[in-house]
């Protein structure tokens, strides 16, 4: 993966790398690329190509790196976490993916606001539990992907 | 707002020409090497994304020692018929079954019938595999 980091010259020296991969840390960690999903981790840059001058004096720097990566595929069947259960539907996250399994997912599923799940033919769902569901589609936002998940499927639902 | 390329689709195996040369670790794997990083002392931005996928790996991984990764690791690239995404949710969905594994990995289901021998996974294949993935997950 690349990014353009752009240097000011009072880190200019022999901690050059350091600075550049701090500044690179600090501006990719945690945030969403549309194509790469959460970059979670840099794992290791490589070697720094010349850098650039630009206008007013600051350098830029094209940098190569490599990082752990969380992307969530459509149709990809994933292990998720209930975060809450509500009239909308099933709330789900797995790590920092948070999606919606919707109350219309499958005709037998039934809302019980006393115990908070829920109630299935064969089982109820309620906040903490696993369930392994399909995306159905994601959406990527500047800082998080949200998606729409289903279990109406053999084999998905509580793990 | 953006929306997904209409051509993504897990079960075709399509991931968009980004991925064509990526690795895909699974979510046993990335648990190891974030405990390594730890260790190593290795300084970590402890990002809210980074926290949520931490505890995310420790509450899904699978596999418990280096010992079980490496195995399940050089037993899924002994398939030379798999792709990089169905050996890491082999890893991560742990089915049991044949049926249960194609219904999960639908893509998985185009390799047993395949003409060159190189591409093929039989059904028998895969429950060997399966057993053996099974086994690998009670290594301490």
């Amino acid at each position: 993966m690349t990014k353009d980091i752009m240097m000011h010259p009072s880190s200019f020296g022999r901690k050059l790398h350091e600075e550049v991969k701090k500044a690179l840390l600090k501006e990719v960690e945690g945030t969403v690329d549309p194509f790469y999903g959460y970059i979670v981790q840099v794992t290791s840059i490589n070697d720094l190509p010349l850098g650039e001058i630009r206008e007013g004096g600051l350098v830029n720097f094209h940098v190569s790196y490599k990082a752990i990566i969380f992307r969530p595929f459509r149709n990809e069947v994933i292990e998720a976490v209930v975060s809450r259960v509500d009239q909308i539907g099933i709330h789900f996250s797995a790590g920092p993916l948070q999606g919606l399994i919707p109350k219309s997912d499958r005709s037998d599923m039934k809302y019980d606001p006393n115990s908070a799940a829920y109630n299935f033919p064969e089982y109820s769902l309620k906040e903490g539990e696993h369930v392994r569901l399909r995306i159905v589609s994601l959406t990527f936002h500047a800082t998080d992907i949200f998606s729409l998940g289903t279990i109406a499927e053999d084999y998905l639902g509580p793990i | 707002m953006d929306l997904v390329r209409e051509e993504e689709d897990a079960n075709k195996l399509q991931f968009g020409p980004e991925f064509d040369q990526a690795g895909m670790l699974s979510t046993s794997e990335v648990a190891y090497l974030f405990q390594q990083r730890q260790a190593k002392g290795d300084a970590t931005t402890f990002t809210p994304v980074f926290n949520a996928t931490l505890t995310y790996t420790q509450t899904f991984s699978k596999l418990k020692s280096k010992a079980a990764i490496q195995e399940s690791r050089k037993v899924l690239m002994d398939h030379k018929a798999l792709s990089p995404f169905e050996r890491a949710q082999l890893i991560n969905l742990s089915p049991v079954t044949v049926a249960e594994a194609k219904h999960l990995i639908p893509s998985l289901g185009d390799l047993d019938d395949d003409e060159d021998p190189e591409n093929r996974l039989t059904d028998l294949d895969l429950q060997d595999l399966l057993d053996e993935l099974k086994r690998l997950r009670s290594y301490t």
